[in-house]
């Protein structure tokens, strides 16, 4: 017994333990935790895409959830770090939106835990949208739209929760689910070239991204501190614990060649940029996850990797709904 | 002192277990009309008087990113223990706006242990979850009574079966507790069989059948 607990001792310290990570898959729609255990009505979520794309939602009425969120960029703005409604910059970088419905956490810091109150942060953060909830509802209930749809499909018309509701009913459909690696994954050998093919057994294996974005998704939902320089506090700020320190969440990879630039502090601009990111194993020390580690990845790797993270594109096109 | 408390408790559950008789079997099923949810408790409510026995060796493990147990039953004035049995740390903790209660064990590193006392009231249904990985997430459930059988659902399975051994005649209540829903109870005399509609937020989610036999 004693033997082969030195065996297996002996076993971890030369093959290191690798961390549980679920297999990588197309996700399924069965598979989200809608609030109400039910799939939103078509009109629930159009009514959300109108108040997602109306400029009403800001304080100065320039700016609406589109703005930053920009189906065009990825649903990102293409800046480094987001700016607010009054021109202010923000701390960190507008995240994508895509495959949200399948997430338990939202923000870098993941301070919101539904998609509902994820919604009604930023309209009413004085540095964002900048527009109390208290004075969204008269300017809502001011358009005749807003009046019908919201007693049709809620009942007890507009509040501030049904504006989260709705809001969050369109985001749960901007599902990225049929990529070329979907399409690898259901038997077409053909829909990833070569270099994506090698890319996706790099991923799985040499540089173990799947460590931290596994699953259906490629995120672990997890809050990992990468190695990034700054002084943001990140995860610690929300959570306490001083092991949290500089922890972001881990961001889905569907879609990803469309929402650059990366990281929290949108610091890379490229996904080349951030491959070579983790091949040096991140730029400081302090408080870094142990699963970053220089990976020694060659040229042709780095390539791999960034033609595999290609792969999982498929392009929503989103027509802009009028404005009521 | 300890031991004469102890031995006090003792005495005082076998005197009430003693003018009760234990004889009945509870079976039932639920049959969700949609998609299933998390994870529920059937169990038989407490009446005045009664003292349940001390619910001991509630347990939890983390392996492969998730809790071993969607739901664990622990009683008032009893402990769970968690282990961390992945390769990775964990943080258990619970800020359960619904039940009141908070905990936080602090940082579980690989093969680590934890124990929590249970201080909060019964029928509570408190979920906790990880601090690093929320997507982890489970319950402690503080049982009325020693009568409790966790349902584990999934998504794609519909129905589920229950059965309740030894229940004492005095316990006539059976209850289902599911997060978020509202707690479904049926009363229920020998050789009666019932069935209640199961709701949340007022809308109906299920149908739960209860037979007691002797």
């Amino acid at each position: 017994m004693a033997r082969l607990s030195l065996v297996l001792i002996a076993m971890v310290m030369l093959f290191g333990v690798k961390a549980y990570a679920e297999d990588l898959a197309t996700p399924s729609l069965d598979d989200i935790d809608y609030p109400e255990e039910e799939a939103p009505s078509a009109k629930e979520v159009e009514l959300g895409k109108v108040l997602f794309f109306d400029p009403r939602l800001s304080l100065n009425m320039k700016q609406s959830c589109g703005t930053c969120h920009n189906p065009d960029l990825g649903f990102g703005d293409g800046l480094a770090t987001g700016l607010g409604t009054m021109g202010g910059g923000l701390g960190r970088n507008t995240p994508h939106i895509y495959n949200l419905a399948w997430n338990v956490t939202f923000f870098w810091d993941g301070r919101a835990g539904t998609l509902e109150e994820q919604a009604l942060g930023p309209i009413q953060a004085a540095g964002e949208m900048n527009l109390p909830l208290e004075k969204l509802i008269p300017r809502l209930q001011a358009v005749k739209y807003y009046q019908d749809t919201f007693k049709a499909v809620y009942g007890d018309g507009i509040n501030k929760a049904n504006v989260g509701k709705a809001i969050a009913s369109f985001e749960r459909t901007l599902n990225a689910m049929n990529t070329p690696f979907d399409q690898y994954l259901a038997g077409d050998k053909m829909a990833m070239g070569p270099e994506a093919v090698r890319g996706l057994a790099l991923f799985e294996g040499k540089a173990n991204c799947v460590a931290c974005h596994d699953g259906a998704n490629f995120t672990d939902n997890s809050f990992h501190n990468i190695g990034l320089k700054g002084d943001d506090k990140g995860r610690e700020g929300v959570a306490g614990g001083k092991d949290m320190r500089g922890a972001f969440k881990t961001p889905g990879l569907r879609n990803v060649i469309f929402t650059a630039p990366y990281m929290h502090d949108g610091s890379e601009g490229s996904l080349e940029s951030v491959v070579q990111f983790y091949n040096r194993g991140g730029d400081q020390d302090t408080n870094k996850s142990s699963q970053i580690k220089k990976l020694n990845l060659t040229e042709q790797e780095v390539s791999d990797l960034v033609a595999f993270l290609g792969a999982l594109t498929d392009p929503l096109e989103i027509k802009r709904p009028k404005i009521p | 002192m300890k031991k004469i408390k102890m031995g006090c408790f003792i005495g005082l559950v076998v005197t009430l277990f003693s003018t009760l008789s234990y004889a009945d079997t509870i079976t039932g099923e639920l049959t969700f009309m949609k998609k299933a949810s998390f994870a529920g408790v059937v169990y038989m409510e407490a009446i005045e008087g009664y003292e349940a026995p001390l619910i001991v060796g509630a347990s939890v493990d983390q392996l492969d990113k998730k809790f071993t147990k969607k739901i664990v039953v622990g009683g008032k004035g009893g402990a769970v223990s968690f282990r961390n049995s992945d390769a990775i740390d964990h943080n258990i903790y619970s800020n359960d706006s619904l039940s009141g209660v908070k905990f936080d064990v602090g940082l579980m590193v690989p093969a680590g242990k934890k124990v929590i006392d249970v201080t909060w009231e019964e029928k509570l249904l408190v979920r906790y979850g990880c601090k690093i990985h929320p997507k982890m997430k489970s319950y402690i459930f503080t049982s009325p009574t020693s009568f409790y059988q966790v349902l584990e659902f999934e998504k794609k399975v519909k129905s589920y079966t229950f059965v309740l051994e030894n229940v004492p005649d005095e316990l006539t209540e059976v209850s289902l507790m599911i997060p978020k829903y509202d707690v479904a109870t049926l009363k229920l005399a020998e050789g009666e069989s019932k069935e209640i509609i199961v709701l949340r937020k007022g809308k109906k989610k299920a149908i739960l059948t209860v037979s007691r036999v002797k």
